[in-house]
């Protein structure tokens, strides 16, 4: 179950290129990249559409 | 005069590559071999999701076998009962890639049968059923197979016409559902053995499978093939079998404490990246997903070790992947060196599940 969200700047680019998820209860943490077809990306999408989730800015 | 034999072509269909689905004698665990009461959504042997909604499960990878067919099985343990008829959903899930069964030509008026075959043992009789679902959930065929005896291996094959309606993913992503159901509650139940709309997980005489904590439910040789008729299991070498699963999950390190994972370089005085080769090419672009903890990774410029405790994805597709660490200090910008593990807690893979 997530936790938290988290941007992740590009140290090339400087743009956004992944969210860092961190999740209840464990010590797993996820680097999910902007892929659609990917389905913690979908998981992120749905997380974040509920009230009160924010996805946070990078560092 | 040379002669040659020619198969009829109800023969010739069966050969080679028969069955669709990817570790089905369960020999592949990379995610590990025990699973006490787990989560619901969670991944457990490769390809295999348990959704649970009631109860408390233990997933293990089990070496109860039938009759010396196969090494390993797929073990539901009911550690929390749950009485009732119609308790919450309790099922165990294999989805297939669209781009593996596009041939079945399902949603078409040509759709053709599938042929479900699998060895059960289970401490409670009565009716069972296998759900085939399609991405939205919203076609369902809910087939019933009966376990006689208690606690005794038994062989079930299930045929299952091609559905000639509805939406049939052909791309990477779920192509179809395969779910073998031991509960669920009495809304998502329909007639068995036929296709209907819904998201059905079982059919009306569905038995409660969770309803005892002694109860087990053991699944081994579970294959899914095109055609009427269920052929005997096609065992593939387990280097196959784990390469055909790396494809959604790859595990890089787990347990070791000087594990070396890539080449790295430092991009600045404050960041370091590398790039990993994925092999396979996954299904799409993977999470990393990564254990951490304080000072569990390293990288080594110059004789000089920078620790860290986690790393991020920078760039990626379903080929390789751009890791970067920044937050780091004192490096030399463009030296060369390398990523390792320094905890044996430390894990890392690449996952990109149907």
């Amino acid at each position: 179950m997530i936790d938290t969200v988290t941007k992740n700047i590009s140290v090339i680019t400087g743009e956004l290129c992944s969210y860092q998820v961190t999740q209840v209860n464990t010590n797993r943490v996820l680097s999910v990249p902007l892929d659609p077809a990917n389905t913690d990306y979908q998981e992120i999408l749905v997380w974040a559409a509920i009230d009160g989730n924010t996805i946070e800015d990078a560092d | 005069m040379a002669l040659s034999k020619i198969l009829p072509k109800s023969i010739a269909s069966n050969l080679g590559k028969r069955r669709l689905n990817i570790n089905g004698d369960f020999s592949i665990a990379q995610r590990g071999a025990t699973f006490n009461s787990v989560a619901h959504n969670a991944r457990t042997l490769d390809l295999w999701q348990v959704y649970k909604e009631a109860g408390a499960l233990n997933i293990t990878q089990s070496t109860d076998v039938p009759l010396f067919l196969f090494k390993n099985s797929f073990k539901s343990d009911t550690a929390t009962a749950v009485s009732g008829a119609t308790p919450g959903l309790n099922c165990f899930v294999h989805k297939l890639e669209g781009s593996d069964v596009s041939h079945l030509g399902w949603g078409t008026s040509v759709a053709k049968s599938i042929a479900i075959s699998f060895w059960v043992k289970s401490t409670k009789t009565g009716i069972f059923t296998v759900a085939i679902k399609n991405s939205a959930g919203d076609r369902a065929y809910p087939a019933e197979y009966t376990v006689n005896v208690t606690n005794t291996w038994e062989y079930k094959q299930i045929i299952v016409p091609g559905d000639t309606t509805g939406t049939w993913l052909i791309t990477n992503g779920i192509g179809i559902q395969i779910i073998q159901t031991i509960s669920v509650d009495a809304t998502r139940r329909a007639s068995g053995n036929a296709w209907g709309a819904g998201n059905i997980y079982a059919s009306t005489n569905q038995v409660n499978g969770i309803d005892n904590a002694n109860n087990n439910w053991i699944m081994a040789g579970f294959q899914v093939e095109v055609g009427s008729v269920a052929t005997p299991f096609e065992h593939r070498s387990f280097g196959e079998e784990l390469h055909l699963c790396k494809r959604y999950y790859n595990l890089l390190t787990t347990g070791s404490a000087s594990k070396y994972m890539s080449m790295a370089s430092a991009y600045n005085t404050a960041q370091v990246t590398g790039v990993i080769q994925l092999n396979p090419t996954m299904r799409a672009t993977p999470t990393i997903d990564i254990v951490s903890g304080t000072n569990y990774y390293r990288c080594t410029f110059n004789a000089t070790n920078f620790d860290f405790n986690t790393i991020a994805i920078d760039g990626a597709d379903n080929k390789q992947v751009l890791w970067s660490k920044g937050g780091l200090s004192s490096l030399t910008s463009g030296s060369g060196g390398w990523l390792q593990t320094t905890n044996t807690a430390s894990y890392m893979a690449f996952k990109c599940d149907l």
